[in-house]
């Protein structure tokens, strides 16, 4: 076990730093080069030089980029050229707002996928499994952001029952209550995604599990069906439940740039849009970089979740795909 | 590498066809027979044969484009703008320059489509080659290209997607290299899972003795025992592309106007939502058909392909996991 | 979403652009000349405008306004944008302000007592403050605090964008605590114009090295922002919200009524204007041309829509190595008016700007004392005349329809910037428009900032579509089109070359009589007309949203849209109901 936490762990510090070389390249492949992306537009020559210097852009390649990793190895983010605040005063609280909209929409489709996939897997087939099924095919094919707007423009604007935008009203700032209306419309939206499948994959665990010697065994006592189910599948149905949702993790700091944007939600996927706007390279690449790292280390909680939670699984090299 | 055995009813993410060990591909080169009795299983399923109807419609639409769309889609009518549906000579009025909807939604399909199916391709290239020759291979040259996957499930697509577009500039060729760059490692995983096992097979073996090149085994083999899964990733993949397509038109990071797409005239429509909604009604539902329907062919062929119904869901969330990460929500 | 910011940053461009061309003006003694009234052109529909309601004004409440791009730093000396330049006009006391007719004024609000004392040189400002001003940390606002303002401006270390507006100074003196004296190298009639400006704090940044005055926390920290105007700035949440509130200690005679203002940032115009509409927000600065007919059937919006100080127009390339063949086609004078001739540009006004625009023919703004009226020449629409001309030039039609001469397709790149939906819109009609005469026009958009860092500023395209946003009223355009601006440093970016223009415009630069400028202008916008380097199109105006059951104001106080900021005119007498 302890092998393989330290294998696992060197393997995600060097796709961290593969990330790094990756999202470094790609500034520098840009047209124009660093000096494109990192000075303010409009420069004069003589001026961009000066500033190129300043940023150190007239260094070798490889000492900027051990420059810029050290700076967020020491969580140095940098600073925005336009107005040269930290890029961290701007990221860490959209992160938090991120999180708040994509952990109520998927705490909310928990609590209703879970018990619904249940009840689907025992009555397959069933008016409530199709159901499920036309959700699951809709919830995919539609366009996020179009779902959003139409939303919008009934309950917020022509029925007037919701808000329309934001987090809180302008002076209701951090009221809990104001918070909850404000997440109505915009969780409805992601939970229709998180939604469907979450419902497919309890009902599949579920079956897979039902479909077992040890329950048709139950079964073949005698005992009732409810007690079957409850008793002695739900237990090990939940294990690959909870397993997925863990590796569901980085999904909630990967964010909902769409939803976000037209709910005018100040989460990160908003914040990025905005930097692409402003031209903010650097702080485009501060971010998904961090978002990076998030992600990396999701999975890898993930894993280690899996591995505590599952007991059938074996630790080593041998024969497995999964990477 | 994987470092974890997974026993079969494990759950691992990083298989798309969710089958890293547990539910195995055909072991053996299949006899043509099982095509035939997919393709039969496959035309008496109605949900997948309506979606193959209504992809072919579409395809026939986005091909005859020039010859269905009433007007030239750029054709600007400063007499007639905002039309509303139903106008004489305009089945669907127009739009703000009195161009044609009806025609920019038959022109839209060209492009959607176009970068739908391109991306599917492109990155199931790229992918099965990856694959193939990671699985085949292994060694070092497996660990770069699974590290290589590792990094690229790590980064937050939309945001790699943004990011590049706007350092770059926006260009629909640009799009579509794009989309594809970052949605082949699925079917990397797929087909390097599958010449895992190939490795040890017995026939392999004997290939190689006879002489047979490593390429030519790669090949046949791509070919013969990954070509169904493969196939029903690359429906569902043209799916989310098209999806992709529209949300960065959306952010206005996609295809640019005088070009028209879908999640463009979308985009445009957003403007007019108070004032006619209707606007922004057409090329959702287009869209939402549209890959309604790829994935109903999806799903269809898988179950044709595959008995075992079970592993349904576990498709339809990594499908769920690219969605959000890729076209984002 | 983000193709509506674009805007933003266009406005952004063409506020920085100006200040570089310098546009200043007329001498304050003159500014009683009537013709020079944009109000003409002002309030749409002043009868519904909130007028004094019969309580009057009140104190109290907070207004909020939308905005859809955040502030980038309120530090005067850095402001290039409009959110900032928004909060700027109301935390900063300005030396000197403009009255509704766009003439230099000492308002009550200003840092000035009285107009400047012109020396008979024309060369000497003298400029008295008053006696009572004072930062928000008590300091009194002397003559150093201006100087210094001044001097680092025009530190090139500084970086400041503003510098050009102010490279015709000579020296500048303070004479004592309330007077300084500027002296200019040579007589500059736009100058006192450059005097419309905010003043920052000497004993907060004067131990700052001119280099890192730009990183120092001043215009980006409420909390280190010692600020001159009627509010103070409160707070600043990046992204989402920054609020001002009424100065207890504001050194003005006239006070403020209302109590706070919150600026809210969206995302994209189309959420600001559904706030509004919902009633989140109180005040949009620009509301989409396409959403004005929504705004308007709401009864307690009131749209204030009237053309402003910007115009659009379409620039030639004279340079031939900006062409795929090796030759600009546009070099003909003939072949310019047939363009012109060829666009429908009354159609744009009608049908893109839906009618809130104003035909310009000329660099001046119509109905401003420089417009040159009917001395310049308007090509009405005549797709005829335009086919003669052409046949006239020596155009042929080609195989495919497209003219040809000497071997040369007559087709070109027209470029702008991709999500600008105005423009977006023009692009195709002057497509269309063309490939009716036989042109073929290629329209390509591009990223706002990609495409001026790299075909606009140095040059580097066959035609552009783009416009000028003139922060300051004074008509001079030197810099835009004289031969001695030529790019990457000038913003003459078409390399047209007139000498008689060139010296055109250094005349009007050292007429300070305000009658014999108009007279060189008229002179300019004629001449301008016939030989074209720009087809002028036309002046347009940013449609203003208000809640008129909420915000009110005396007439007299009404937004101004002939002002650049003149949505906010006169706003420390508004009040909310």
């Amino acid at each position: 076990m302890t092998e393989y936490l330290i294998r696992r762990l060197l393997q995600s510090v060097l796709v961290l730093f593969l990330i790094s070389i990756l999202t470094f390249a790609i500034i520098h492949a840009a047209p124009g080069g660093p000096t494109q992306v990192f000075l303010a537009p409009g420069l004069s020559p003589e001026a961009a030089k000066v500033q190129a210097h300043n940023l150190g852009l007239d260094q070798p390649v490889p000492v900027q980029y051990l420059k810029w990793i050290g700076g967020m190895l020491q969580g140095d983010l940098g600073h925005t050229f336009k107005n040269n605040i930290p890029v961290g005063d701007i990221l860490w609280p959209t992160v938090k707002n991120t999180i708040i909209l994509m952990a109520s929409a998927w705490i909310l489709s928990l609590i209703i996928a879970i018990p619904w996939g249940i009840y689907n897997s025992t009555r397959e087939y069933g008016f409530s499994d199709h159901t499920s099924n036309f959700i699951s095919y809709l919830g995919f094919a539609m366009p996020t952001f179009w779902f959003g707007i139409i939303l919008q423009q009934t309950f917020a604007l022509k029925l007037d029952l919701l808000p329309l935008s934001d987090m809180y009203d302008m002076d209701k700032q951090g009221d809990v209550g104001n918070l909850i209306l404000h997440l109505v419309l915009p969780v409805t939206v992601l939970s229709l995604g998180f939604l469907a499948g979450y419902v497919k994959y309890s009902r599949s665990s579920m079956l897979e599990v039902l479909n077992q010697d040890y329950v048709r065994t139950a079964r073949a006592k005698g005992l009732k069906e409810r007690k079957v189910v409850y008793r002695h599948a739900l237990r090990n149905a939940l294990i690959p439940i909870i397993t997925i949702l863990g590796l569901d993790l980085p999904i909630l700091v990967g964010g909902a740039a769409l939803t976000e944007n037209v709910f005018n939600w100040p989460g990160m996927g908003r914040l990025f849009v905005e930097m692409a706007v402003a031209r903010e390279y650097s702080v485009l690449m501060s971010i998904t970089l961090v978002v990076s790292v998030m992600v990396v280390v999701g999975n890898l909680l993930a894993d280690i979740l899996y591995a505590v939670v599952d007991p059938r699984v074996q630790y080593g090299r041998k024969g497995g795909a999964a990477a | 590498m994987s470092d974890i055995e997974v026993p079969p009813t494990g759950k691992r993410r990083n298989s798309p066809q969710g089958t890293p060990a547990g539910i195995p591909v055909p072991a053996d080169p299949p006899p043509p027979g099982p095509w035939k009795t997919a393709a039969k299983k496959f035309m008496h399923n109605p949900f997948a044969v309506a979606g193959l109807v209504i992809v072919l419609i579409f395809v026939l639409i986005a091909l005859l484009a020039h010859k269905l769309a009433p007007y030239d889609p750029t054709r600007i009518d400063m007499m007639f703008p905002n039309l509303p549906a139903g106008s004489e000579g305009h089945l669907l009025g127009t739009d703000e320059l009195g161009r044609d909807i009806l025609s920019r939604l038959i022109y839209s399909s060209q492009i959607s489509l176009k970068v739908g199916f391109s991306v599917a391709i492109v990155s199931v290239v790229i992918g099965a080659m990856i694959g193939a020759v990671s699985g085949y291979f292994g060694g070092w040259v497996d660990t770069v290209f699974m590290r290589l996957v590792d990094v690229m499930y790590s980064i937050p697509t939309l945001f790699l997607n943004i990011l590049i577009l706007a350092i770059f500039g926006s260009k629909s060729t640009y799009l579509i290299w794009i989309l594809a760059l970052t949605s082949w490692m699925g079917v990397a995983r797929l087909v390097r899972g599958n010449y895992l096992q190939l490795r040890e097979m017995q026939y392999v073996e004997a290939a190689k003795a006879i002489g047979v090149s490593d390429w030519r085994i790669i090949f046949v083999h791509l070919l013969r025992n990954s070509s169904a899964p493969i196939i029903v990733t690359a429906t569902l993949m043209v799916g989310n592309a098209i999806l992709s397509e529209s949300a960065l038109s959306y952010l206005g990071l996609g295809i640019q106007t005088p070009d028209t797409s879908w999640g463009l005239m979308l985009s445009n429509a957003q403007e007019f939502m108070l004032t006619d909604p209707l606007l922004a009604l057409y090329p959702g539902l287009c869209i939402l058909i549209v890959v309604l329907a790829v994935n109903f062919i999806g799903d269809g062929i898988r179950d044709a392909m595959d008995p075992r119904k079970t592993t349904i869901p576990r498709r339809r969330l990594d499908q769920w996991r690219t969605k959000f990460s890729k076209s984002g929500t | 979403m983000r193709k509506k910011k674009w805007v933003s940053s266009f406005t952004v461009f063409a506020l920085a652009a100006v200040l570089i061309a310098g546009c200043t003006g007329n001498k304050p003694q003159e500014s009683a000349s009537p013709s020079a009234s944009p109000s003409a052109t002002s309030s749409e529909s002043p009868s519904e405008s909130p007028s004094a309601s019969p309580a009057g004004p009140k104190d109290g409440g907070t207004l909020t306004i939308s905005t859809f791009s955040d502030m980038v730093s309120v530090n005067p000396i850095f402001i290039n944008d409009t959110a900032s330049g928004d909060l700027d006009a109301l935390i900063f006391a300005k030396l000197y302000d403009l009255d509704r007719n766009a003439n230099l004024a000492a308002e009550p609000w200003s840092l000035a007592a009285e107009l400047p004392q012109v020396a008979a040189d024309n060369k000497t400002y003298v400029i008295k403050l008053k006696p009572n001003a004072k930062w928000s940390d008590g300091q009194p606002i002397t003559a150093e605090d201006v100087k210094f303002t001044f001097d680092t401006i025009r530190n090139p270390d500084v970086g400041s964008p503003a510098i050009s507006t102010l490279d015709k100074i000579d020296t500048i003196t303070v004479k004592d605590p309330q007077t300084v004296e500027i002296k200019l190298k040579q007589v500059y009639a736009p100058f006192p114009y450059s005097l419309y400006i905010s003043i920052v704090p000497q004993h907060i940044l004067k131990d700052v090295p001119a280099k890192e005055l730009k990183a120092h926390k001043f215009g980006v920290d409420p909390a280190q922002t010692v600020t001159s105007g009627p509010w103070k700035w409160t707070e600043w949440t990046q992204g989402q919200h920054f609020t001002i509130e009424k100065d207890p200690n504001y050194w003005g005679e006239k006070k403020p009524h209302i109590d706070k203002i919150v600026y809210k940032i969206y995302a994209d115009q189309n959420t600001e204007v559904q706030a509004l509409m919902k009633g989140d927000v109180q005040m949009t600065e620009a509301i989409p041309l396409t959403q004005i007919e929504a705004v308007k059937k709401q009864q307690n919006l009131n749209v204030i829509l009237a053309p402003g100080p910007q115009y659009e127009y379409i620039q030639f390339n004279f340079k031939d190595e900006n062409f795929p063949q090796k030759v600009s086609p546009f070099k003909s004078q003939k072949t310019r008016q047939a363009i012109a001739y060829a666009l429908n540009r009354q159609g744009m006004v009608d049908n893109v700007l839906k009618g809130a625009g104003a035909l310009m023919n000329s660099p001046f703004l119509p109905k401003s004392w420089a417009d040159p009226g009917d001395k310049a020449v308007n090509y009405a629409y005549d797709p005829e005349k335009a086919k003669a001309l052409l046949a006239e030039d020596g155009w042929k039609p080609g195989k495919d329809g497209i003219l040809e001469k000497d071997g040369i397709r007559f087709s070109f790149e027209l470029q702008y910037n991709a999500g600008n939906s105005r423009r977006e819109q023009v692009s195709a009609i002057v497509q269309q428009n063309l490939k009716d005469v036989g042109i073929e026009v290629i329209p390509k958009g591009i990223d706002f900032a990609t495409w001026i860092d790299q075909n606009v500023t140095p040059g580097k395209f066959p035609a552009i579509l783009l416009g000028w946003s003139l922060s300051n009223p004074d008509p001079d355009a030197e810099s835009i089109f004289s031969s001695k601006y030529f790019p990457p440093a000038g913003q003459n970016s078409g390399w047209y070359v007139n000498k008689e223009l060139d010296e055109l415009w250094v005349k009007g630069q050292q007429t300070v009589d305000k009658t014999e400028r108009a007279k060189i202008y008229h002179e300019i916008g004629e001449k301008i007309s016939i030989d074209l380097p720009y087809v002028f199109l036309y002046q347009y105006g940013l449609p203003q949203g208000v809640d008129a059951s909420k915000v009110k104001w005396a007439e007299e106080d009404r937004p101004e849209s002939s002002l650049a900021y003149g949505y906010l005119f006169h706003i420390i007498n508004w009040w909310l109901e």
